[in-house]
């Protein structure tokens, strides 16, 4: 592989710059206008045997002349460059002479794989080599095993000690804390008074539930369930129903949003008594 | 196995000993090699044909022959290899070591993945 790697490969930008109708006619007419190489300075050029003038004529014919600018040298050789970049060689249009440089800087050789190609036959190696150990044997007993790891030398920081995920510490509490933000919001912004403990801003009960973080934010999953309220605030008063479900209470209230993990469609409220 | 240990990377190795005994240690040898290569080509390709196409050709040297171009794209490679160097150098005294390296990884590209997503 050399160091050099053309900009535009493949594509050349005449290709491009044709619409999809002139790109076809053009194939047709001046196949010779896509006869095009790679040559050794790593630009693309476009070459042909026909007389400048008919050159000329297509450019003009396919409008290139806005775009493109011709250059005429010594040499006999016609290059065109693209207007805004003045030195980004396009095109070459040779009277005489024809480039047939193939550029090897394109081609993909084995060179490019072969890294890839070991690392993944060794990766095969050790998923087959794994499992003929006899201590692992099986993917189900491999998971087991690492369950029994975490519990033998838990990881400091996981959900129990497990090696079956990552930091995990606290994760679930600072997530219903803030699901519970939001679900407070939604009868949150009315002051009800709460005979049971006496406080009568919600927002004060939602900051003390977060402080509190209360882990469970779990709504009923029954119709009849649905049908108590529970305050959401003071989770500590609740009833029967609710102390499982960690003490936030679900109803069924039409017209409100809902939550959407909920198979009833309960709306989180608050038990006034 | 210690933290230093774990915090280095050797997990790997060490699980291959175990699985593969010698030829386990050899074969991680080998996707190690093969994997640092790799990525250094890719690397000091990129950097070089940007260093001499888009910066030296772009504004320095407009009219820059061949010559120029492939002598700049080794200044590349030279340049890009000494910034390399200093820079792992510089991690590893900085305390830096592949968990932290990996923890990085997943927080920035994770990020940028939910990111894009939220944005598409």
């Amino acid at each position: 592989m050399t160091l050099i790697r053309p900009r535009h490969c493949g594509t050349s930008h005449l290709d491009r710059a044709l619409p999809h109708q002139q790109y076809h006619s053009l194939r047709k007419h001046a196949p010779w206008c896509f006869c095009s190489h790679l040559s050794t300075d790593g630009n693309e050029y476009h070459c042909c045997n026909v007389p400048f003038a008919v050159f000329r004529l297509h450019l003009h014919q396919y409008r290139w002349h806005r775009k493109y600018i011709l250059h005429f040298n010594p040499k006999r050789l016609l290059t065109f460059t693209h207007r805004k970049q003045r030195f980004l060689q396009v095109g070459l249009c040779a009277r005489n002479i024809r480039y047939d440089i193939p550029c090897p800087s394109i081609r993909l050789t084995s060179q490019d794989y072969i890294h890839t190609f070991t690392i993944l036959i060794i990766a095969c190696f050790f998923t087959i080599k794994v499992f003929t150990v006899n201590e692992i044997s099986s993917a189900g007993h491999l998971w087991e095993l690492m369950v029994a790891a975490g519990g033998r030398n838990p990881v400091s920081g996981n959900q129990a000690g497990s090696y079956l995920t990552m930091t995990s510490k606290g994760v679930m509490k600072k997530l219903c804390s803030g699901l519970t933000t939001h679900l407070i919001l939604l009868p949150g912004h009315r002051v009800r008074h709460h005979s049971h403990c006496g406080e009568l801003r919600p927002r004060h009960h939602g900051h003390k539930l977060l402080h509190q973080g209360i882990l469970s934010f779990t709504t009923s999953s029954s119709t009849r369930l649905c049908r108590w309220w529970h305050c959401i605030f003071c989770h500590t008063l609740g009833s029967g129903h609710f102390d499982e479900l960690g003490g936030v209470g679900a109803r069924k209230q039409p017209n409100l949003p809902y939550i959407s993990t909920c198979k009833c469609q309960t709306q989180v409220g608050m038990r006034v008594s | 196995m210690t933290a230093t240990e774990v915090g280095n990377g050797l997990v790997l190795p060490y699980a291959a000993i175990a699985v593969a005994g010698k030829g386990g240690a050899g074969a991680i040898l080998v996707i190690t090699f093969m994997a640092v290569t790799s990525t250094l080509s890719a690397q000091v390709i990129a950097v070089s044909s940007i260093i001499s196409f888009d910066i030296y050709r772009q504004y320095f040297n407009r009219l820059a022959t061949d010559a120029d171009v492939i002598r700049w794209s080794h200044y590349g490679v030279m340049f890009f290899g000494l910034f390399a160097a200093a820079f792992s150098t510089g991690l590893h005294y900085g305390q830096v070591n592949l968990q932290w390296t990996l923890y990085m990884l997943g927080v920035l590209s994770k990020s940028l993945c939910m990111t894009c997503q939220q944005h598409y």
